[in-house]
């Protein structure tokens, strides 16, 4: 039995990730770190600006992601021993054209993570970490995967059947629901949403309040979100063509990690930039 | 609802403008003036309901009330808005403590609805001239509420006749003596009908929802502490037994966690707002866990938006900050070399950079709130924003 380590930016996937794949791998321990609050992601803003950018005396989320995603796998936290960890993040649609420079970005920040802490010893830690530690964007964001299987949509809070285009790529989400579409401007969640047809949680939000004035009924990610991601049918999510490729990338490396193949998954169909397949310039296990 | 609270020459606050909404947090170093903000809200209460030298009496008296750094003549002046009905006080020293008649106007938009000069023995509402008592020490704005109950004012009343302000519980009184039997439904500023209150809650099926708050809320944040409360009362006095989530067993307060307590007093304070109004809490995080923090957080969050309160908290917590990553115009930062204060977090940096950190991590850092004046590492709004 190997103990996985889920590092996740959002309160949806740190409250549920965890049982979500244990669905799918029963005999492995899933653990989110941190234990008691996520930390927070790099994506909601455009990502370019990062790229080369000095560190300064404040450590930037991503540099505080990229250490806990190093340190969790190496000894010394008390009463644990961690096989795997994988950090998550939503791509989110303001990088949505970007998800290399995202990736690379990350690379980059473990890379000088592991440089500055050991700058004379590095190479048993670029070791563990290209085999125990990745990286995973979930495109644009958790709630897009939940569109996948019906009854996810339902335990979230939904009120009514979504209305999406026919072959929909769910990691390139759209609605084809003209009332949603039409909604005028004045909700800062929804109708004011930037791209907000392309908007999973925008739509999600309008399916379980179309009236977007009853408080109660609105979608909210620590109740309606945990309660469909925590047993969301991933085999229904990744079976329909196409599939997902990012989310099948994320899968397709667990599954490889833990030595637990999923039938329902073809390696064929993951997105090529999650998952690197040179052995030498790999700093984690997938980039 | 749009509150809009303006302070001139006000002890600690030379000059000020706030426009909090939701729950939004108020940060800044020791002496830079939170308390003194939340003050003026208790103020402007205390004046309205009880007069203002009693009010003043309650803040410590006159000494200090104009600014130290004020020219002699500037006027101290205290606003409160509703939305476009603004109510204005210009405080004037008498002896130790503030004149009886200050001056004071309403304005409704750019209209001017009720005015009375300072020190003056008369006032005119809607143009109509009205003779002040000699010894009737009301506002102006309490004088034709209590006369007329003029509907164009019931907004500014109901706003200012409910804002709460919370900053001094004396949780060992309440531990020690517990509450006095009653029929309280809202929380005394120190805590001490507590029990009174939430028991009262209990009972009354339309006040339900709020102990039901209270409650879920509790176990949310403290979910190794209790599991259901009781009530037992001896004579007038009430008090409250919690039960062991493990044991299922009752034990008495006096073995509570004094976080559990700052928790519940908390909480019976936001859920005992009314709704649309207005509360604030002082140095919130003292005493309690950062999964607590979060916790109680996330349900003022919720209980605000349902009821459309605004609830501010000032505190030194970079736990709460973190809570506040995707809502930076929430924050609100009182420092020393700010020409006026607070201002929102947002206008201070660029969202851009704010974006990359923890708001909790560069509170720690000093970035923004911090102790020592304002230096040149900074990296404002409209400075240079190279790199992280």
């Amino acid at each position: 039995m190997a103990v996985v380590a889920l590092i996740p930016t959002g309160s949806l996937e740190h409250a549920a990730l965890d049982d979500s794949l244990a669905q799918l791998f029963p005999e492995h321990d899933f653990v989110v770190r941190p234990r008691e609050k996520h930390l927070n992601g790099f994506t909601s803003r455009n990502v370019a600006p990062l790229l080369n950018s000095p560190a300064g005396p404040v450590p930037s989320d991503l540099y505080e992601l990229a250490a806990e995603l190093v340190n969790a796998i190496l000894p010394g936290r008390r009463e644990e021993k961690i096989d795997f960890a994988f950090a998550v993040d939503d791509l989110e649609l303001v990088n949505d054209s970007q998800p290399e420079l995202v990736l690379k970005i990350f690379r980059n920040a473990v890379d000088q993570f592991v440089q500055e802490l050991w700058p004379q010893n590095s190479t048993p830690i670029y070791n563990q970490v290209q085999d125990r530690c990745s990286f995973h964007l979930l495109r644009p964001m958790t709630e897009a995967y939940f569109f996948g299987e019906p009854g996810a949509l339902t335990r979230a809070g939904s009120q009514r059947k979504p209305l999406l285009p026919n072959h929909l790529d769910l990691e390139e989400f759209s609605t084809a629901d003209p009332e949603f579409e039409a909604l005028p401007a004045g909700n800062a969640l929804i109708a004011d949403m930037p791209l907000r047809q392309r908007h999973p949680k925008a739509y999600l939000h309008f399916l379980c309040d179309p009236t977007l004035a009853d408080k109660k009924r609105k979608y909210r990610e620590t109740h309606g979100g945990v309660a469909a991601l925590r047993s969301l049918d991933w085999r229904q999510v990744v079976s329909v063509a196409p599939h997902c490729p990012f989310i099948h990338a994320f899968l397709d490396d667990v599954a490889e990690a833990l030595d637990h193949p999923l039938p329902f998954l073809n390696q064929a169909s993951a997105d090529s930039r999650s998952r690197f397949p040179g052995p030498r310039d790999r700093v984690l296990r997938n980039l | 609802m749009g509150y809009n609270l303006e302070v001139q020459n006000f002890r600690a606050l030379n000059r000020s403008q706030w426009a909090p909404s939701g729950v939004c947090v108020v940060v800044g170093p020791n002496g830079s003036g939170k308390t003194t903000l939340l003050g003026v809200l208790e103020f402007l209460r205390n004046a309205f309901l009880r007069g203002p030298a009693q009010a003043l009496n309650e803040m410590g008296g006159a000494y200090g009330l104009r600014s130290w750094t004020a020219a002699k003549d500037d006027p101290v002046l205290l606003s409160f808005a509703v939305d476009d009905l603004r109510w204005e006080l210009q405080l004037t020293v008498d002896g130790p403590t503030v004149s009886e008649r200050l001056g004071e106007c309403v304005t409704l938009g750019a209209e001017s609805v009720l005015s009375r000069a300072a020190l003056s023995s008369r006032l005119v509402y809607r143009g109509k001239d009205h003779s002040i008592a000699e010894g009737d020490d009301r506002l102006a704005l309490r004088i034709i509420s209590d006369a007329d109950s003029p509907e164009e004012l019931a907004p500014l009343i109901r706003a200012i006749g409910n804002l709460r302000v919370y900053r001094a519980y004396n949780i060992w009184s309440l531990q020690q003596n517990g509450s006095r039997a009653g029929s309280d439904l809202h929380l005394h500023p120190s805590g001490r009908n507590a029990f009174t209150v939430l028991r009262n809650w209990r009972d009354r099926r339309e006040l339900r929802p709020q102990y039901e708050f209270v409650l879920d809320s509790l176990q949310a944040a403290f979910p190794d502490v209790s599991e259901d409360l009781e009530f037992p009362s001896a004579g007038l006095t009430t008090t409250v037994n919690l039960f062991d989530p493990t044991w299922h067993a009752s034990f008495p307060l006096t073995l509570a966690p004094d976080g559990w307590i700052t928790g519940l007093l908390h909480l019976i304070a936001v859920a005992g707002a009314q709704p649309n109004t207005l509360i604030a809490i002082d140095d919130f995080g003292n005493d309690l866990h950062p999964f607590a923090i979060r916790a109680l957080t996330a349900s003022f969050q919720q209980w605000a938006e349902e009821h459309d309160n605004t609830v501010c908290l000032a505190s030194h917590s970079p736990v709460l900050l973190d809570e506040f990553k995707m809502s930076p115009e929430s924050v609100f930062v009182m420092e020393h070399d700010l020409e006026s204060r607070p201002v929102a977090l947002n206008e201070l940096f660029d969202p851009d950079w704010l974006s990359r950190f923890s708001l909790g991590r560069l509170y720690q850092h000093g970035e923004f709130g911090g102790q020592t004046r304002r230096d040149q590492g900074r990296v404002r709004r409209n400075e240079d924003h190279g790199g992280t």
